[in-house]
C-alpha cells in the first residue's frame, strides 16, 4: 500500500502507467503484432529524436517557469547555417559547431529579451518564432539546399547524426537517451537543477536566497537553443537537404509532450522521466492508431484529446496524493 | 552605358505585371518568384508577387489591391470554382487582362472568364502520374487484382489536390484498380509526414502504390526516397 | 561619535536612510539599529515605511542616501545575495519558500553542498534538514516531502530552520504569523524563542501587537516614512503600545 502510494506520489507515474498501457495494447491489438516489428520500432526511432530532444530542453525551460515558441524557426535557422557552413567548404563537424553555437546565441537572445522586459516569455518567444522565420525566409529564399554531397551516406558525420547500431536502434535514440541522461543529471542531481525548480516555482523566494534567476532562466533558453542547433543537424544529416518548412508546428508539439510529461505551465513541477515519457507518448500515440488502421485523417483529434486527459488525470493524482 | 542601350530593346520594356497566388510558407513558391523575376529581368519589365498563406480572403483582398494598382496584366491563381468568378470579371471589366496560373476552374473557360489558362490541368496531371506508374508496373507484372493506392496530401481539403486525386482514380479505373485512400500527410514538416507515411505503410502492407500529393520538393524528395525503400523492403 | 560607542553593541545600524519610489518619498530620514541577540518589533500601519526599510536592509531596495553598519563595518547591500553573504536572512510569509520543492531542497535553497561537479550531496541534505528542524522541536516525516504539503507553521519553522542552520546573524520575520490558526500562532512563537536562544538577532514585523509583545524586547514604531517610536519593552504597556501606533499613524 504504502509502496503504491509512493509509486504515484511521483508525478510521472501516471505518464509511465498511461506509456506502458498504450504500448501493451499497440503491441497486442496492431495486425500481426506490427507495433513491436523491428521495422517499426527502428522507423519510430529514427523519427521521433528530432522533436523529442528539442522537448526535453523545453521541459527543463518550463520547469524554470517560461516557454519558447521560438523552437519552430531557430531549428530550421540553425539548418541553413549548417548548410551554409558547409557550402563554403567548412568540414561537417566545424558546421555542426557553428550550428550549435548560432542556436545557443538566439536562445541568449530569447532569454535576455524576456528577462530584461518582464515580459511573458509565451509573448516575447512568439515575436522571435516570426521574426527568425521571416529572416530565414528571406535569406535563404526558401530555396532547398541539398548537402548529401558533404555529408554522403557512410560518411564519418553521417553515420553519427543519423547511421544505425543495429536493425532495431538508430543512432537517433542514443542521441535521444545521451541528452535525456545529461539533463536528468543536471536537473535532479546538480545544484544548477535546484536553481532552476527554485527559480520556476518560487522566484522571489529564489532570489532572497541569492539565486540569480535571471542567469538561471537564460541558461535555460541557451540549452534549448542548442539542442535546436543538434536536432537541426541531424535532421538536415537525414534528409540530405536544409528545407525551410523544417521546425514547423514544433514548438507546440513540443509543449504538449512536456504537459503530457507532467510538467506544469506554471512551472516548478515537472521531471525528466515524465518529460522523457511525454516526448516518446505523442508519436507513439499516432504510429500506433495508424498502424491500427484508424482514419489517418482522425489522428489530430486523437491527439488533441490524449493531451487533455493527461493534464486531467495529472491534476487527479495530484489532489489525491496531498 | 551598354547595358541601359542593350536594354532598350527588350519587349515588354516598361510594362508592369502581378502575380496574385495563395502560396505562402513553402519553398515552390520561392521557385515560382525566382522564375518570374529572371522572367521580368530578360523580357525588361517589372513584376511582383503576392502570398496569402492559402487564405482564401486575404488572396481576394490581394487581386483587389493588384487591380487598384492597374498593372498591365494579372496572373492568379484560380484555386476555388466559385470565389474568382467575380473578382475576375470586375477585373477584365476594369480592362486588366486577368489570366489563369497553377490552378483553374474545374469547368475551364466554362467555369472562370479568365483569358486563359497556362500551367497543367490537375485531373490530367493526376491520370498521367497514374497511367505512366500503372503502365511501368504492369510491365513489370505487379498483381493489380488486390492493389491498393495510396494518395498522402500534404494540405487536406485542398482543391488541387482533391482534383488530381480524381485524375488518378481515372487512371485506376483503367486498369481496373478499385482499392484507393487519400491521407492526411501531416502538413509541410518533413519529420512529421515521414513519420505519418512510414506508418501507414506499415499498417497498410497491401498498399502497391503510393502517390503523394504535393508540390513542395523537400518533402516530396526525402520522403519520396523513404517510401521507396519501405516500398522495396515491403 | 555616538555610533562608534556603540558600534560593537550593533548588529545593524541603519543612519539617515531616505528612499523615494518615483516622487512618493517613502523613507524620510530613519535611524534604526538592532543589537546582538535582541528582538525588535517593527511597528506600524500599512504605508508606514517598514517594509521599504526592511527590503533596502535585505537587498531588494537600495537607498537613496543613508549608510548601513552591519557587525561593525559599513556596507553596502545591492542585492539579496549581498544581503545573505553578510548573514541577514529574511522569513517572508510567500517568499521564503519554493512550494513544490522537498524540504532539503528548499532548506539548502542556492546553498547546496556539493560533492563535486556540482552534484548535490543529497545525503547530507537530507540529514542536516531532519537535524535543523528536530533543533527547532520540528518531526516531519520526511526530508523529501514537498513544502506545499505542511502546515503554515510547519512552513515558517522549515525557513526559520533554515536561517538559524546557516549561522544567520540577523533574521527578518516579515508577518510570520499571519493568516495562521492560534496554534500554529504559538508554534511559531515558539520557533522565534528558538532563535533568541541561539543568540541570534532579529527584526519581527507585525500588524499583530498581542504576538509581537509577547517575544521583542524593544518595539520601533513607524509613520508616513518616519521613525516615530522606540522604545524597550520594560518602559511600555501593551495598552501603552497599542496608543503610540494608533496616535502616531494620526499625526500629521
Amino acid at each position: 500500500m504504502n509502496q503504491t502510494r509512493r509509486f504515484y506520489s511521483f508525478r510521472s507515474s501516471s505518464t509511465l502507467v498511461v506509456f506502458v498501457t498504450l504500448v501493451v495494447v499497440f503491441s497486442i491489438f496492431t495486425p500481426n503484432h506490427i507495433f513491436i516489428n523491428e521495422r517499426n520500432i527502428a522507423a519510430l526511432g529514427k523519427l521521433f529524436p528530432d522533436l523529442g530532444i528539442i522537448a526535453l530542453g523545453i521541459g527543463v525551460l518550463m520547469i524554470c517557469g517560461e516557454f519558447d515558441l521560438s523552437v519552430g524557426s531557430v531549428l530550421p535557422f540553425c539548418s541553413f547555417i549548417f548548410a551554409q557552413q558547409m557550402i563554403a567548404d567548412f568540414s561537417p563537424f566545424v558546421s555542426f559547431f557553428v550550428s550549435l553555437l548560432v542556436g545557443a546565441i538566439l536562445g541568449l537572445i530569447n532569454g535576455i529579451i524576456t528577462v530584461k522586459t518582464k515580459m511573458p516569455s509565451f509573448i516575447t518567444t512568439l515575436g522571435t518564432l516570426m521574426f527568425w522565420r521571416g529572416i530565414l525566409y528571406v535569406w535563404s529564399k526558401m530555396m532547398p539546399m541539398s548537402i548529401r554531397t558533404f555529408v554522403p551516406s557512410g560518411s564519418p558525420f553521417q553515420k553519427l547524426m543519423a547511421g544505425n547500431l543495429n536493425a532495431y536502434i538508430p543512432v537517433q535514440v542514443i542521441w535521444f537517451a545521451i541528452f535525456a541522461v545529461i539533463l536528468s543529471i543536471l536537473l535532479h542531481f546538480h545544484r544548477f537543477g535546484n536553481w532552476i525548480y527554485s527559480t520556476g516555482d518560487n522566484r522571489d523566494a529564489a532570489h532572497a536566497m541569492g539565486i540569480r534567476t535571471d542567469l538561471v532562466k537564460i541558461i535555460c533558453f541557451m540549452i534549448v537553443g542548442v539542442l535546436c542547433g543538434f536536432s537541426a543537424c541531424m535532421q538536415s544529416v537525414r534528409l540530405g537537404s536544409f528545407a525551410a518548412t523544417q521546425g514547423v508546428g514544433f514548438e507546440f508539439k513540443a509543449i504538449s509532450a512536456c504537459v503530457i510529461g507532467g510538467t506544469s505551465l506554471r512551472g516548478g513541477i515537472g521531471s525528466m522521466t515524465g518529460i522523457f515519457l511525454g516526448a516518446l507518448t505523442i508519436p507513439i500515440i499516432d504510429n500506433g492508431l495508424i498502424l491500427m488502421r484508424v482514419p489517418v485523417f482522425a489522428i489530430s483529434a486523437f491527439i488533441g484529446l490524449a493531451t487533455i486527459l493527461f493534464v486531467l488525470l495529472n491534476n487527479y493524482i495530484e489532489r489525491k496524493t496531498r | 552605358m551598354g547595358s541601359m542601350a542593350f536594354a532598350q530593346g527588350k519587349p515588354a520594356e516598361g510594362l508592369y505585371f502581378r502575380l496574385v497566388t495563395h502560396g505562402g510558407d513553402d519553398p515552390f513558391w520561392a521557385v515560382v518568384q525566382q522564375g518570374a523575376l529572371d522572367a521580368a529581368n530578360e523580357l525588361g519589365c517589372k513584376v511582383d508577387i503576392d502570398l496569402a498563406g492559402s487564405d482564401l480572403a486575404l488572396q481576394q483582398k490581394r487581386l483587389a489591391e493588384a487591380v487598384a494598382q492597374k498593372p498591365n496584366g494579372i496572373a492568379l491563381v484560380i484555386n476555388d470554382d466559385t470565389a474568382w468568378d467575380k473578382p475576375v470579371e470586375d477585373a477584365l471589366a476594369a480592362g486588366i487582362p486577368v489570366i489563369g496560373i497553377n490552378n483553374d476552374d474545374s469547368k475551364g473557360p466554362a467555369g472562370n472568364k479568365r483569358l486563359c489558362y497556362i500551367g497543367k490541368s490537375e485531373e490530367r496531371a493526376g491520370y498521367m502520374i497514374g497511367l505512366k506508374l500503372f503502365q511501368t508496373a504492369k510491365e513489370k507484372g505487379i498483381d493489380f487484382s488486390k492493389a491498393h493506392v495510396a494518395m498522402p496530401v500534404e494540405v487536406p481539403g485542398a482543391n488541387y489536390g482533391v482534383i488530381r486525386s480524381n485524375g488518378i482514380k481515372r487512371a485506376m479505373a483503367e486498369f481496373g484498380i478499385t482499392s484507393s485512400e487519400i491521407i492526411d500527410g501531416g502538413g509541410l514538416e518533413m519529420t512529421t509526414v515521414e513519420q505519418r507515411e512510414t506508418s501507414y505503410l506499415l499498417a497498410h502492407p497491401e498498399t502497391t502504390f503510393s502517390i503523394t500529393n504535393t508540390d513542395s520538393p523537400p518533402i516530396s524528395i526525402p520522403v519520396g526516397i523513404s517510401l521507396t525503400a519501405q516500398l522495396r523492403s515491403i | 561619535m555616538e555610533y562608534e560607542n556603540r558600534q560593537n553593541d550593533d548588529i545593524v545600524r541603519m543612519v539617515n536612510i531616505e528612499k523615494w519610489f518615483g516622487r512618493v518619498y517613502a523613507l524620510r530620514g530613519v535611524d534604526f539599529h538592532l543589537k546582538r541577540g535582541e528582538t525588535v518589533g517593527l511597528l506600524g500601519d500599512n504605508g508606514a515605511g517598514k517594509s521599504t526599510l526592511i527590503k533596502i536592509l535585505s537587498g531588494y531596495h537600495v537607498a537613496d542616501k543613508g549608510d548601513i553598519y552591519f557587525d561593525g563595518k559599513k556596507v553596502v547591500i545591492r542585492s539579496p545575495r549581498d544581503a545573505r553573504r553578510l548573514g541577514i536572512e529574511t522569513v517572508y510569509q510567500e517568499q521564503a519558500l519554493a512550494p513544490n520543492l522537498s524540504i532539503s531542497r528548499n532548506i539548502f535553497m542556492g546553498r547546496e553542498p556539493v560533492k563535486g561537479f556540482g552534484i548535490m550531496d543529497k545525503k547530507l541534505m537530507d540529514e542536516e534538514s531532519m537535524q535543523a528542524l528536530q533543533n527547532l522541536g520540528l518531526r516531519l516525516r520526511s526530508p523529501d516531502l514537498p513544502v506545499v504539503t505542511l502546515s503554515g507553521g510547519e512552513r515558517q519553522g522549515v525557513a526559520i530552520a533554515r536561517a538559524i542552520h546557516f549561522k544567520a546573524k540577523c533574521v527578518i520575520l516579515d508577518e510570520p504569523t499571519v493568516a495562521l490558526s492560534v496554534k500554529e500562532v504559538n508554534e511559531v512563537l515558539e520557533f522565534i524563542r528558538e532563535i533568541q536562544r541561539e543568540g541570534i538577532s532579529s527584526i519581527f514585523i507585525t500588524h499583530n501587537l498581542y504576538h509581537v509583545y509577547e517575544i521583542a524586547e524593544r518595539f520601533v514604531v513607524m509613520a508616513r516614512g518616519k521613525k516615530m517610536t522606540d522604545v524597550l519593552k520594560e518602559d511600555v504597556t501593551l495598552d501603552d503600545l497599542s496608543e503610540l501606533v494608533i496616535k502616531s499613524a494620526l499625526v500629521e
